[in-house]
This record gives structure tokens, C-alpha cells and sequence, in this order.
């Protein structure tokens, strides 16, 4: 991949990144810095990209961990052990960003990448490095517990 | 609204325009620019004629007291980085110089120095109608011999003369005297492959080199200046971590403040570092260099002899109190890092750094570690520029980096990544000398009171 392709690929899909960037933390200015270090960190190893046909996934995947190191730095997790105590009563009442945002980081990913970034499960499973069951198994209880009835035709 | 509205209206709210999101990918490249240009001019911009180990700190720009002339007010932001500079400025404490040389469209202005008995510190202007990044490698020289000055010479890089802005550059001269007069020789650089907006890869941005220009300034330094300098004796040992370390004087000049330490033959360790602030009467904090030599060495030992802080020449003070917060220590026999270049195999590393991949491209090897921050948002050397292949020859290190914070993913600690550049090195095991083995954090400071009447 020549520089030149890389800019093209990533203006295709710097709006899809921000989207998710901006659902993890409800704030622009935050998801613009997050975008800012994926792209940065795509632009110094895009050079080892050796399928280019995996390159959303790739670069998806790169601002992923850096919505999670940003999440350690503040140390706002819910983890999927805290998510046992808390029941879909508590998310009913937040508007539906908020909500997305109290997920425990594990359901957030698929909920933002299948629905608001346009991925399919098996994408999503790809990028989260997870097995396709257990990415379907979290997106069930994620669209529970949001209350949200979206089925497969309604991912965008 | 219901969920399914609520949905549907989120996903009409993120598709707003984002203005911001349109410059990223620029954003990004300029980014990529600054980092790679630290690579191998970093190595150019420390030259010594005396031969012992440096200490050099470059960080952020903090800001520090503004001139209250309006027409210094630029030299002022052009020292915002450090508080001895700032104060100097603030003190009117200037000489200022107007010499002015134009060669092959590229003008040279030295403007101002700040000078003292130990150090000169030029400011200069580039510009340029025909070249957009233009590199300078200074030479001090002597006015009678034209040979080399005794001094240490650093200077920031990657001038863009379009900007017209005053850089700088810092020659100390260690144990010496600055002299009378000397000669400022200018080599201006020009490297052609960084101009090529359209280039795929900034591997190659320097390997064309051009010298575009030279120019030769013989510059008076202003006695009134270059005398100044108090000298207090302390004499006093402290006992760090089991090993003892005694402060035999302090020196104070108005561009920086030295603390001059021996060490007992019978420590078990090298002292490499300190952090450390100094209050004056309780009252004036002054922190060690951030932005130049922070400490120096000398060519007996691989310890540290002398730490250098801010100056408070400026201040008033009956009493001056060191605060001592962290130590860092090479143990003695653990002078060398193993590493295996074929196997990623390590062997005496530093506490907490780790081997985290080798590269290769063409004749050129990078070694990419994972550092611990020691002070958050602050690089420090891990290895000396030396090392040695298995018979014992030495080689030296072409080019470091450090790039950005990392979260290391089993620790809350953060890491950032340091780069080595190995060329034309076909051996498979390396030994790297190192600046450190381990460090240690003080609870409590560990102070010592000077009165400096």
C-alpha cells in the first residue's frame, strides 16, 4: 500500500472511526484526539498490513485499544463481573448515548461497531478478537439491557 | 421518543459535519515529520571536545516570566522553555549583537547572546526565499587558531525559515572559561528528499545532504558578562539507598545552577541521576534542567559528577535547601545489556524495559523497547551511544527515538516506546551500555540545608 492509498482509505473511513470514537465517550473533542492517535499509529505501521482487504478492521481494531488505554487512564470501567449487579432497570431511565456509554466495555464494542459503525458480526468478532458465538452471545445482552430490538437487518 | 427513535435520531446526529476531522490525516503526517526528524539529527546536535558523559533533557516548553521590553518580548517566547533564560531576559541580563550574512538566498541574522562565565547561549534568525527546511551545524572556533573550542555545543533543528523565527544554540564549556571572542561558524543544511511532499516513505529524507551555505560570525563577548559566577562550598555526604554521596560545592551562574557530588569508591553503585528541586528560604522553587545538560560526568568512572538545575543567580537568598526525591543508579559490574539479535534473547536490562521487536531494512537494524516512564511525560537515555559485538569492538549507536506513550497491557504503569538505529552491523549479539540498572523513589525527600549567605 503506497501513502497515497493509505490517505484514500483513510478518508473513506475517518467518519466511521469518529462515530466510534464518539460513542465510547459522548465527546467530541475526546474522539477527535482518539482518531488523531489511531490514524497517527496506522500512518507509522501500515507498512506491515500485509492484506490490505483487512485494512477497516486493522485500523478499527488500533482505535479500539485506544479507547480502552483511554478508559484505563480514567479508570472508568464497568467490568462484565460489576455487570451482574446491575440490571436493565438501571440503564432505562439514561438517554440511549449515556447508556451506550455505562456499558461495560465489552458489550459497548459490539453494540457500537455493529450498529452505529456498520460492521457485520463476523467483522466485529474479527476486530475484537473474539470468537463469532461469544460476539453474538454480548450483543443479545447488550440490545437487553438497553431495551433496544434491533435485529441483523437493522445493523448499519 | 422510544429507543428505536432514540436510535434512529443518534445516528442522524453523527452524521454532523466534523470540520476537524477533515485535517486528521494531516494532522498525522506532521506529526510523523517532527518524530522522525529526532532520529538522526538527534546525534548531530551533541558535539563535545571533552570527553565526558552528558546528561541532556529535552522536554516540553513550560512557561516561564515575559520580558517586560516590548522589543524583547520575542526573545522572551524563544526561552519560554527555560527559567534561567526567562529570568536572564526579565533581567535585561542581554547582549545584544547585529551581525548579518546572506549567502546563496539564505540570510543569517545573530541577534542576541545570553553569556556567562560558563556558557553562551546564541540567538539567531534563518531565512529564505527559496528553501522551505533548512538544518544548521554550528562549529565554535577560536578566533587566533581557528581550531575547535573546549565546549559542548546543542542546538534545535529543522528550522523553517518561512516562520522566521529565532532559534537557538548553546555552547557550555564545562570546567572552562568562556573566552573573549570567538568565531561562529554556520553551516547551513539543506536535504532535498524532505521537500518531496509526494514522497511514500520518509526512510530516505536524509540521505541527500546538501551544504547550501556557510557563514563565519566573529562575535566580542561582553566582559561585564562573562564574569559572573559564585562559587559555595558544602561539603557535606549523604547517605542514598546504602551508598554515600558527598556535595562538595555548589556553583551559581546566571544560565544554570551546578550541584558537584564525589562518590565513596566503596558504593556498590554508580549514581546516574537525580531528582531532586531546590527551595530557597522556604520560599523559591527551582527545578533541574528540562531543557539542556541536566548533568554531567566525568571520563574516570561512569558515575555522575555534577547535576544542574535552574539558576537562582537572580535571587536573594540566606539559605537554599536541596530536596533529593529519586535516585538512579547503574550497579557496578552490570555496566552492559545483552542482546541477541537473531533470537530477541536479553539479558541484564533495566528494571522494567523490555525487548519489544527487531526490525530490519536493508543494512540498517532498528531495537524497539518498552521504557517505563521513570517521571511521567519525561524520556531518559536508557543506553550510552556505545556498544560492543562479542569480540569487544566498539561501535556506536547511529540513531535513537522515542515515540509517544504506550500502556503496557498488564500494568497501570505507563511505557513508551525507544528506538535504536544499528547500521551496517553484521554480528548476532550485542552488548549495549547502559545509562541505568535501577532507580529509586524516596517517600520522604532526602534534604540537605545550605546556607549561602
Amino acid at each position: 500500500m503506497t501513502k497515497d492509498q493509505f490517505a484514500v482509505r483513510i478518508e473513506q473511513i475517518r467518519k466511521q472511526l469518529y462515530k466510534t470514537a464518539f460513542l465510547y465517550f459522548g465527546n467530541e473533542t475526546t474522539a477527535l484526539d482518539l482518531v488523531d492517535e489511531t490514524i497517527y499509529k496506522a500512518l507509522c505501521s501500515y507498512h506491515k498490513l500485509r492484506q490490505e482487504e483487512f485494512f477497516d478492521t486493522w485500523i478499527t481494531r488500533i482505535l479500539i485499544n485506544e479507547c480502552h488505554k483511554e478508559y484505563r487512564r480514567n479508570k472508568r470501567f464497568t467490568s462484565m463481573d460489576q455487570l451482574k449487579e446491575i440490571a436493565a432497570e438501571h440503564f432505562d431511565p439514561l438517554p440511549l448515548k449515556e447508556a451506550i456509554e455505562k456499558l461495560p466495555k465489552e458489550l459497548k464494542d459490539i453494540v457500537i461497531l455493529r450498529y452505529f459503525s456498520g460492521y457485520t458480526l463476523a467483522e466485529t468478532a474479527q476486530i475484537l478478537k473474539i470468537p463469532q458465538g461469544t460476539a453474538a452471545t454480548r450483543q443479545r445482552k447488550a440490545l437487553r439491557l438497553l431495551r433496544l430490538e434491533l435485529g441483523e437487518e437493522d445493523a448499519r | 421518543m422510544n429507543r428505536i427513535e432514540e436510535y434512529l435520531y443518534l445516528l442522524d446526529e453523527l452524521e454532523k459535519p466534523i470540520p476537524k476531522l477533515d485535517t486528521s490525516f494531516d494532522r498525522a503526517l506532521k506529526r510523523k515529520k517532527r518524530n522522525t526528524l529526532i532520529y538522526r539529527p538527534l546525534i548531530g546536535m551533541i558535539t563535545s571536545f571533552l570527553l565526558f558523559v552528558f546528561l541532556v533533557n529535552f522536554s516540553a516548553p513550560v512557561a516561564h516570566a515575559c520580558s517586560q521590553i516590548p522589543f524583547l518580548k520575542e526573545l522572551a517566547d524563544a526561552v519560554t522553555f527555560s527559567r534561567s533564560l526567562s529570568e536572564a531576559v526579565k533581567h535585561d541580563y542581554i547582549q545584544e549583537i547585529n551581525l548579518k550574512q546572506t549567502d546563496d538566498s539564505v540570510t543569517a541574522h545573530i541577534e542576541y547572546l545570553i553569556v556567562d562565565q560558563k556558557q553562551i547561549n546564541i540567538f539567531y534568525r534563518l531565512t529564505s526565499d527559496r528553501y522551505h527546511y533548512l538544518y544548521v551545524e554550528p562549529e565554535l572556533l577560536s578566533v587566533d587558531t581557528e581550531e575547535k573550542l573546549p565546549c559542548s555545543t546543542y542546538w534545535n533543528n529543522g528550522n523553517e525559515p518561512t516562520e522566521n523565527e529565532l532559534q537557538q544554540i548553546t555552547a557550555d564549556f564545562g570546567d572552562n572559561n568562556v573566552p573573549d571572542t570567538i568565531k561562529l561558524q554556520l553551516s547551513i543544511v539543506h536535504y532535498p528528499n524532505m521537500e518531496d511532499e509526494t514522497r511514500t516513505s520518509d526512510s530516505n529524507i536524509f540521505d541527500i545532504k546538501n551544504v547550501i551555505a556557510k557563514f563565519h560570525f566573529t562575535i566580542t563577548l561582553d566582559p561585564s558578562f562573562t564574569d559572573k559566577g559564585k562559587m559555595i562550598p558544602v561539603d557535606q555526604t549523604l547517605l542514598l539507598d546504602g551508598q554515600k554521596i558527598t556535595i562538595t560545592d555548589l556553583e551559581i551562574y546566571p544560565t544554570h545552577l551546578r550541584i558537584n557530588v564525589s562518590d565513596d569508591p566503596k558504593n556498590t553503585a554508580w549514581l546516574k541521576g537525580l531528582d531532586y528541586r531546590i527551595i530557597l528560604d522556604d520560599n523559591e522553587t527551582f527545578d533541574p534542567v528540562k531543557n539542556g545538560i541536566a548533568a554531567t560526568g566525568s571520563s574516570d568512572s561512569p558515575g555522575m559528577v555534577s547535576f544542574r538545575t535552574e539558576s537562582s543567580y537572580f535571587y536573594t537568598a540566606k539559605q537554599l535547601e536541596i530536596q533529593i526525591t529519586e535516585a538512579l543508579w547503574l550497579k557496578k559490574g552490570m555496566e552492559k545489556a545483552y542482546i541477541n539479535l537473531e533470537t530477541g534473547k536479553t539479558k541484564d536490562l533495566p528494571l522494567g524495559v523490555a525487548l519489544n521487536e527487531i526490525t530490519e531494512q536493508e543494512d540498517t537494524k532498528w531495537l524497539s523497547f518498552h521504557v517505563p516512564f521513570i517521571k511521567e511525560g519525561h524520556y531518559h537515555p536508557v543506553f550510552a551511544q556505545t556498544f560492543y559485538d562479542i569480540e569487544g569492538n566498539e561501535y556506536t549507536i547511529e540513531g535513537f527515538g522515542t515515540e509517544g506513550s504506550i500502556d503496557h497491557e498488564s500494568s497501570d504503569e505507563k511505557y513508551y516506546i525507544h528506538k535504536l538505529q544499528l547500521s551496517d552491523f553484521d554480528g548476532t549479539e550485542i552488548w549495549l551500555s547502559l545509562n541505568y540498572s535501577h532507580h529509586r523513589k524516596y517517600a520522604t525527600p532526602i534534604t540537605l540545608k545550605i546556607p549561602i549567605e
